[in-house]
C-alpha cells in the first residue's frame, strides 16, 4: 500500500479529496455525525479545523431581524439614567457586531452575553453604578405594511440588570451624602 | 459490449476531469485574493484588535468558548505558552496578530508558500475561536480558503517559489481546482436550495429586510415598497443564480456569463450590505474557480520562456 502512494500518490489523493467533499455535502444538508464514537470525534475535529462541515444558508430561509444591545447607564451622582448604543467605526465593524447581536436571538446564550456587553461597557462609565443592558430587535414592516405607513422600530425583548459590589457602593456613598428628608 | 465501451469511455473521461495535470494559476490566484482579502480585513481590525479578540473584548470566554469547537488552537493557551518571555495576555494577542499579517504577506507573494499558508491558517483559526461571536460567513470563506492553502499546490504559480523553482501542470492542481469547483457548486446550490424554501425570497421580503437592516450602508431602499416587482425580481434572481450555478457553469457557453452574474450578485451584496469583505473573498473563489484558465497547453505555452524547466513540462503531460 505505501509502495504504491510513494509511486503513485494521485488516486489517494483523489480519494481524500472525495472524502472531504463528502465532508462538505453532508455539513451543506445538516446531516449530523453518526453517533459519538472515535472516528466521529476525530471527523469532528477534521470538520471543525477545515470548515468542510459548515452550512451555507446566508440569508435563509428568511432574513432575521437586526438585533442589539442597548446600554442604559445609570449615574448615581447625577441621578440619571443615560442610554448607549455602540456605533461601529466602518462598516466591517458593523458586521462583527451585528453577528455578536444575532446571539440576542438565542436564548439559551442571550443572557450571558448581555454580561459581556456590561462588562465590556463598565470600564467607559466609571461613574456608572449600574448596567441595564436591553437586548432590542429591530422591527420592520412587510412591504405592504411599509406602503400604508407602518415604519420599522426597535423593540426591548429582554432586560438584565448588572452591577458590581465596588458599583453598589457608589449608589450607598450618594445616599450618605444626600442631606436627611 | 457497447456497455463495456461506454464504460471505458466514461472511465476515461473522469480520468481526465480528476487526474489530467493542469495548471495551479487558479489555485495561486485564490491564494494571491484570499490573503489580500484577508490583509484587507486585518488592516480594519487592527485598531479594535482587543475589542474582538482579546481578554477582557466584547464578547467573555465563557460565550465565546461556547461557541467554538474545543480542539481549535486558542490564544489564551499560547499567551501561556509565551509568558516565559514575559508577554501578557495582551501583548500576546498582539504579537500573534503581527506574526499572522506578515504570515498572510508571505502566502500572498507566495515566498515559503506552505509555511505561511500553515501559520496564516493556524493563527486564523485561534483568532476565530476567540472572535467566535463575531465569525459570519466571511470569516468561514476565508477559512475553507486559507485549509486549501494549506493542502493544495497554491504555491506552484505566480509566486516566488515558482519564480525560483519552476512547476510543472500537476495532478495535485487538476484536483486541487475540481475539489474548489465542487465545493463552490454546493455552497450555491445548498444556499439557493434553502432560500427556495423559504417564502421571503418568493415574496420580495427577503432583499427588503436585508436592505433595510439598520446600520449595514448608508444607501436608502424605502423606494422598493412602492416598486415590490424590483424586491421580487432581485429575489428571484439571486435564487435562480445560486441554483443553476452548479450546472451552468459546467457549460462551455453559459460558464462566463453565469460566473460573472454571481460576480454581480456579490459586488451588490458589497455595496448594498456592507458585505465588503464577504463580497471580496467569494469573487476571489469564484474567479480562481472558473475564470483562471488551468488547461495545461496553456500554461506550458506561457512557461515556455528562458529559464523554465521544459523537459519537465512535457513529461507531466505526456
Amino acid at each position: 500500500m505505501l509502495r504504491r502512494f510513494l509511486r503513485n500518490p494521485a488516486p489517494f489523493a483523489a480519494a481524500a479529496a472525495a472524502g472531504h467533499l463528502l465532508m462538505v455535502i453532508a455539513g451543506a444538508a445538516r446531516l449530523p455525525l453518526p453517533a459519538s464514537s472515535a472516528a466521529t470525534k476525530i471527523l469532528g475535529v477534521y470538520a471543525a479545523w477545515s470548515g468542510a462541515s459548515n452550512s451555507y444558508g446566508f440569508f435563509a430561509p428568511g432574513v432575521a431581524a437586526e438585533w442589539r444591545a442597548a446600554l442604559d447607564l445609570y449615574d448615581p451622582r447625577a441621578g440619571v439614567w443615560t442610554t448607549r448604543t455602540r456605533v461601529a467605526p466602518n462598516l466591517e465593524l458593523a458586521v462583527l457586531d451585528s453577528t455578536i447581536n444575532s446571539y440576542f436571538s438565542r436564548k439559551e446564550i442571550r443572557e450571558a452575553l448581555a454580561a459581556s456587553w456590561a462588562a465590556a461597557e463598565m470600564p467607559e462609565a466609571p461613574g456608572a453604578a449600574a448596567v441595564v443592558v436591553r437586548a432590542e430587535a429591530f422591527l420592520l414592516p412587510t412591504l405592504p405594511e411599509y406602503r400604508s405607513g407602518h415604519r420599522g422600530e426597535w423593540r426591548t425583548l429582554a432586560a438584565y440588570a448588572f452591577t458590581t459590589e465596588e458599583r453598589e457602593a457608589l449608589v450607598d456613598a450618594q445616599d450618605r451624602r444626600a442631606p436627611p428628608r | 459490449m457497447r456497455r463495456i465501451a461506454v464504460l471505458r469511455r466514461a472511465k476515461a473521461a473522469i480520468r481526465a476531469f480528476v487526474l489530467e495535470p493542469a495548471s495551479a494559476r487558479p489555485l495561486a490566484v485564490m491564494r494571491i485574493g484570499i490573503a489580500a482579502a484577508l490583509i484587507g480585513e486585518a488592516a480594519v481590525v487592527a485598531s479594535h484588535l482587543h475589542d474582538y479578540y482579546g481578554p477582557l473584548g466584547l464578547v467573555q470566554p465563557p460565550v465565546t468558548d461556547a461557541l467554538a469547537h474545543w480542539s481549535l488552537p486558542s490564544l489564551p493557551a499560547l499567551a501561556r505558552a509565551l509568558s516565559f518571555t514575559g508577554l501578557t495576555e495582551s501583548g500576546a494577542v498582539q504579537a500573534a496578530f503581527a506574526v499572522y499579517v506578515l504570515a498572510l504577506h508571505l502566502l500572498l507573494l507566495g515566498c515559503r508558500t506552505r509555511a505561511a499558508a500553515v501559520v496564516s491558517w493556524l493563527l486564523f483559526l485561534a483568532f476565530k475561536k476567540a472572535g467566535s461571536a463575531a465569525a459570519y460567513g466571511g470569516l468561514e470563506f476565508a477559512q475553507i480558503a486559507l485549509f486549501y492553502c494549506v493542502v493544495l499546490p497554491v504555491g506552484d504559480a505566480l509566486s516566488i517559489d515558482a519564480f525560483r523553482r519552476p512547476r510543472p501542470p500537476s495532478v495535485g492542481a487538476r484536483i486541487g481546482l475540481r475539489l474548489l469547483q465542487l465545493h463552490l457548486c454546493v455552497v450555491y446550490l445548498s444556499s439557493g436550495i434553502e432560500k427556495a424554501r423559504g417564502d421571503q425570497w418568493w415574496t420580495g421580503e427577503a432583499i427588503w429586510r436585508a436592505l433595510m437592516r439598520p446600520g449595514h450602508g448608508d444607501i436608502d431602499f424605502s423606494w422598493l415598497a412602492v416598486h415590490p416587482l424590483v424586491a421580487k425580481l432581485a429575489c428571484w434572481g439571486t435564487v435562480t443564480c445560486e441554483i443553476g450555478y452548479s450546472l451552468f457553469v459546467w457549460l462551455k457557453r453559459t460558464r462566463k456569463l453565469w460566473v460573472l452574474a454571481v460576480i454581480g450578485m456579490h459586488l451588490a451584496i458589497a455595496v448594498s450590505l456592507g458585505l465588503v469583505f464577504f463580497s471580496a473573498v467569494m469573487i476571489a473563489l469564484n474567479v480562481a474557480a472558473f475564470l483562471v484558465p488551468a488547461d495545461a497547453r496553456e500554461a506550458i505555452a506561457d512557461a515556455r520562456q528562458p529559464g523554465v524547466n521544459r523537459s519537465s513540462f512535457d513529461s507531466a503531460i505526456s
